[in-house]
């Protein structure tokens, strides 16, 4: 196997985890649901083609009622008005076709069933899917050929921008849920680690002069502000590390801004997001798609109709619909667009070959010649043009065959893939004797991308998100108030006299440090002990004593927290970002197992939502991931606490 | 310039510690923490500190003044030996030996203290920075201390740890003390520091006195006098009115506490802390997550709700090219398989929009 292949077999394997995970489970549960009211079930009307692929249907149906399940002379002349029509995707009769296999105890037919699905619908991964199941039903030791129907899948997810974009958003989604449970986590186990602190110096100002019981009482009331302006619990627990925020450590302090960067920007990026997907900008994309590689349903059409009236500068928009006009054999509609994007870019040599093709269309190769030719002036390489301008010359005079064949060769030459899959569907229909340009799907995935940035826009991002009013009781900028107290805080830093604990005897003190090894502190008299220096025997044993009792409690805290949920263990021990990372990853998995089905459906209900070993493989990959994390947590030296170097048997705790 | 930085960065006690597992020779000077010019500097043989000097010292903190007070010298010697230092340039402590004016112990002694007393007011400041510089072993005082750094700096902790401890237990600077007999009706030697001080017990002489007259320097005679007044050795026989209240230590952020009532501070605490949770729970915010106050909910469900209309459509056209009509409700396109039933219950969900 060359190292390219290899390649992109390991790129397509990863494509197909991304979409088990994405997809999750094999099917679909089907559970009792209340009653909806029955004015949802008002029919939509039929694209005006519908009309001979349902007679043809029903035909069908009606010889699959005798007993024949293939019925392949009337699945064979849908795929073939198919093409005819230029439609590259039924998807409908793909579904009803895995319909059919699912409930055939016959394998071999279901298999058959499929490979026709496939045929009426290359881009619907789960025809690849049901195919994957059913050879492996078929044969239960068929896996390659089952684990390469899933590859295919995975691919034909890639070009289908509709569905990969919900199973995007689906990902996301989940990715963004853990990521805010992780903070939720992680803050509070911060919070739970330092406010042993947070306690000592309340407990101390509450036992001083007025002044300090002041202070005390301000803390407090800092503690229970988030709760009083009626917070969410994610700026809740970030604004409980920032009241303790001189108690953290560095590595605390940059996972609590980095979690804060992440909740102001999740949730308006989440909103604009699936706002960009309810309107009108990601409908134009998509209907673009239907109208390209879908089954150019009649809504898919006329919506992109209404918005060229309304944005005529739209080359992208205007060259789809002429193509899908021209399909459907409207030439004079198609003419009328194609010379509207004509206008807006003369240099187009895909316009300009397409423009050919619909001359072509209606029986004028002389002008189509002409056009084919000027295409070919301005984009040389592409065997498109070359293969369009043979057809024309054959079709011009018989003088000119030899002219005909040598641009069939140039053709086949520079694009022998195209050349090749359309020699395959040749035949003398307008829309399959020459080949049309289409939007590519990259252009439409890129626009997708831009439109969303275009409608959000970078003020949005820069601006806007920092000025969200969080809580109807706050009635300030929160996301920005909270920067500038981290500013602040930081700023001045930890004053000398700071409170901290020592590492060795759980000591909390605001007087200078005995040593400083990393995170670790050691208190004076700890540092005094540990340097043979102390003499007074009974501060020594009082000392050890305490040392004893403050070991044995982060013993057992070591030992528990680990098997708490996993990461929680390294955020115990000072591993900040690990631990972080391992939350994300496991609140990932949760967030997967919660929303089994994805947040947003598929927009095509095919019965398939998953694919092979799906479940089984996120359940293996999680059960492995947890085990991994507890042992590493469990196993790891904490960060911050200083085992003694002597020995505290004898010591009465 | 070998070695600087900012105090606000190092511990002036890692500075040194780390000067002395080197071995360097050389002066550490502190500089620019309050007024302009002001300056210390620890002389450092070794690794070793031999001397320590600061602008910023008061009269009584200077070593000739320390050993004119103590009684080591006289003024007589001390104004010669200071007019002789100004004209040489050299160290005090060596003009007052080469003139043998005092006992080279005694001086050395008051060094000793100088040197830690400097060091602790060093590491107190919050601010300034450090420089040290390397220097050649000539220019050093021939009469000097060699202090090893860790011990210099085990010291200084000690100092840091109990001082508040100290504090607690002295009675205020202007109280006078008085010997109790106790040690002389029982015959009990006292350890030599401790004798020095309480030699300098004689009734008339009040606790900031005490200090000032002995070599010890404040912190140990402060510590010696806690003992022997809680031994009962030592008594307090009234104040001295004179005096303007001074203060004994310089370290304002470990001030005694007046003791309070604890009860009464844990109560308005404990208080005031019901009160705001009662206050703060209800009603509280329980929109997690993606949830919230403000609707973030509703663009989601937008969506959802849009992509399941379009499932619906499929479902419909699917029923309809399966069984030959289209279907009375959504449950006969669940029952169906066609549908799930998160298709149909996302429906009729969508709250307001709230475009970013």
């Amino acid at each position: 196997m060359s190292g390219t292949r290899l390649k992109s077999r390991c790129i397509v394997a990863f494509l197909a985890l991304f979409f088990i995970f994405c997809a999750g489970g094999i099917r679909a549960a089907e559970e009792p649901v209340e009653e909806p009211a029955a004015e949802n079930a008002v029919p939509t009307p039929l694209p005006q083609y519908e009309g001979a692929f349902q007679s043809l249907w029903l035909q069908r149906q009606a010889a699959v009622a005798t007993g024949d399940v293939i019925a392949e002379p009337y699945t064979e002349e849908i795929i073939q008005r198919k093409l005819d029509n230029g439609i590259i995707n039924l998807w409908e009769y793909a579904i009803l076709l895995m319909r059919e296999g699912t409930a055939l105890e016959d394998k071999d037919a279901a298999v058959k069933l499929g490979e026709v699905a496939q045929r009426m619908a290359p881009d619907l991964p789960a025809t690849y899917f049901y195919m994957g199941h059913t050879l492996l039903g078929k044969d239960s030791m068929g896996f390659y050929a089952a684990i390469e129907q899933t590859l295919e899948g995975a691919r034909a997810f890639t070009r289908n921008i509709p569905l990969a974009t919900t199973q995007g958003i689906n990902f996301l989604y989940i990715v963004c849920l853990g990521v805010l449970l992780a903070i939720v986590t992680f803050c509070c186990v911060v919070f739970f680690k330092r406010l042993p602190i947070f306690f000592h110096v309340l407990k101390e100002e509450l036992t001083g002069d007025i002044q300090e019981m002041i202070r005390g009482v301000g803390r407090i009331f800092l503690l229970f502000l988030p709760l009083l302006l009626h917070l969410h619990i994610l700026w809740c627990v970030l604004v409980w590390c920032l009241v303790l925020w001189w108690y953290l450590t560095k590595g605390e302090k940059g996972v609590v801004v980095f979690s804060f960067l992440l909740v102001v920007y999740i949730f308006p990026v989440g909103e604009a997001v699936f706002q960009f997907m309810e309107g009108t900008r990601a409908q134009v994309v998509f209907d673009m798609y239907e109208a390209s590689y879908g089954e150019r349903k009649p809504q898919a059409v006329e919506r992109l109709r209404l918005w060229v009236q309304d944005h005529p500068d739209d080359r992208e928009a205007q060259f789809t619909l002429a193509l899908a006009f021209k399909r459907e054999g409207n030439y004079i509609e198609a003419k009328k667009y194609y010379e509207q994007v004509m206008k807006l870019n003369p240099s187009d040599a895909s316009v300009i070959s397409n423009l050919g093709n619909l001359y072509m269309a209606l029986g004028d190769p002389g002008q189509a010649s002409l056009l084919y030719q000027q295409a070919i002036e301005m984009a040389p390489q592409n065997g498109i043009y070359y293969f369009n301008l043979s057809k024309a010359l054959s079709q011009e005079s018989m003088l000119v065959l030899q002219d005909a064949d040598e641009n069939f060769q140039k053709a086949k030459e520079l694009s022998p893939k195209i050349i090749g899959d359309h020699l395959e569907i040749d035949s003398p229909h307008p829309n399959r004797s020459v080949i049309d340009n289409v939007i590519p799907l990259e252009r439409l995935r890129r626009r997708l991308v831009a439109e969303l940035w275009q409608e959000t826009g970078p003020s949005y991002f820069i601006m806007d998100v920092w000025l969200n009013d969080l809580s109807p009781r706050v009635p300030f900028v929160l996301p920005i108030f909270f920067l500038v107290i981290v500013i602040i805080l930081s700023s001045f830093g930890k004053a000398r006299g700071a409170w901290w604990r020592c590492s060795l005897c759980g000591m909390i003190s605001n007087q200078t440090l005995g040593r400083k090894e990393k995170r670790k502190n050691i208190c004076v008299r700890c540092f005094r002990i540990l340097k043979g220096k102390e003499i007074d025997q009974e501060l020594k044993e009082s000392k050890l004593r305490e040392t004893k009792g403050f070991q044995m409690r982060m013993e057992i805290y070591d030992k528990l927290f680990p098997f708490l949920i996993p990461g929680v263990g390294h955020i115990w021990k000072g591993y900040n970002t690990r631990g972080f990372c391992y939350l994300w990853i496991f609140f990932i998995f949760v967030g997967k197992f919660f929303h089994w089905k994805g947040i947003v459906p598929p927009v095509i209900p095919s019965p398939h939502y998953g694919i092979l070993g799906g479940v089984l493989l996120i359940i293996v990959v999680f059960v492995l991931f947890c085990l991994l994390v507890l042992r590493g947590g469990y196993k790891k030296q904490g960060l911050e606490i200083v085992r003694p170097s002597f020995s505290l048997e004898g010591i009465r705790g | 310039m070998a070695l600087a930085g900012e105090l606000r960065d190092f511990n002036i006690l890692e500075v040194i510690q780390l000067l002395g597992q080197q071995g360097k020779t050389g002066v550490l000077r502190v500089l620019g923490w309050s007024k302009k010019g002001a300056e210390a500097a620890i002389f450092f043989a070794e690794g070793r500190i031999t001397h320590a000097t600061s602008t910023q010292r008061t009269k009584g903190d200077l070593l000739g003044e320390r050993l004119a007070k103590t009684g080591v010298i006289s003024r007589d010697d001390l104004y010669n030996a200071l007019r002789t230092q100004k004209k040489s340039g050299r160290f005090l402590g060596e003009v007052i030996l080469e003139g043998k004016m005092a006992d080279e112990q005694a001086v050395l002694n008051a060094l000793y203290t100088q040197i830690h007393e400097l060091i602790y007011e060093v590491f107190r400041l919050e601010s300034g920075r450090f420089e040290f510089e390397p220097l050649p072993a000539a220019e050093f005082p021939k009469l000097s201390v060699q202090l090893n750094a860790d011990e210099v700096m085990l010291n200084i902790l000690k100092m840091v740890d109990e001082w508040p401890e100290i504090e607690k237990r002295v009675p205020p600077p202007t109280m006078i003390l008085q010997k109790s007999g106790t040690l002389e009706k029982h015959g009990i030697d006292l350890s030599e520091d401790h004798n020095v001080v309480y030699q300098l017990v004689d009734g008339t002489k009040s606790l900031q006195e005490i200090v000032e007259v002995s070599l010890l320097g404040k912190f140990a005679t402060l510590e010696i006098l806690a003992s022997l007044l809680e031994g009962g050795d030592l008594k307090e026989v009234g104040v001295k009115r004179t005096e303007a209240p001074a203060t004994m230590g310089p370290a304002p952020a470990f001030q005694v506490r007046e003791q309070r009532p604890v009860y009464v501070g844990y109560g308005l605490g404990l208080g005031f802390s019901l009160l705001l949770l009662i206050i703060s729970l209800w009603p509280f915010n329980l929109g997690f997550l993606w949830g919230s106050s403000r609707g973030e909910i509703s663009s989601k469900q937008g969506y959802i709700e849009t992509v399941s209309r379009e499932r619906v459509e499929w479902g419909k056209r699917i029923f309809f090219l399966e069984k030959g009509r289209y279907p009375e409700n959504l449950k006969e396109l669940e029952d169906a398989g066609i549908l799930i039933d998160k298709d149909v219950k996302e429906w009729d969900v969508r709250g307001k929009g709230n475009r970013p």
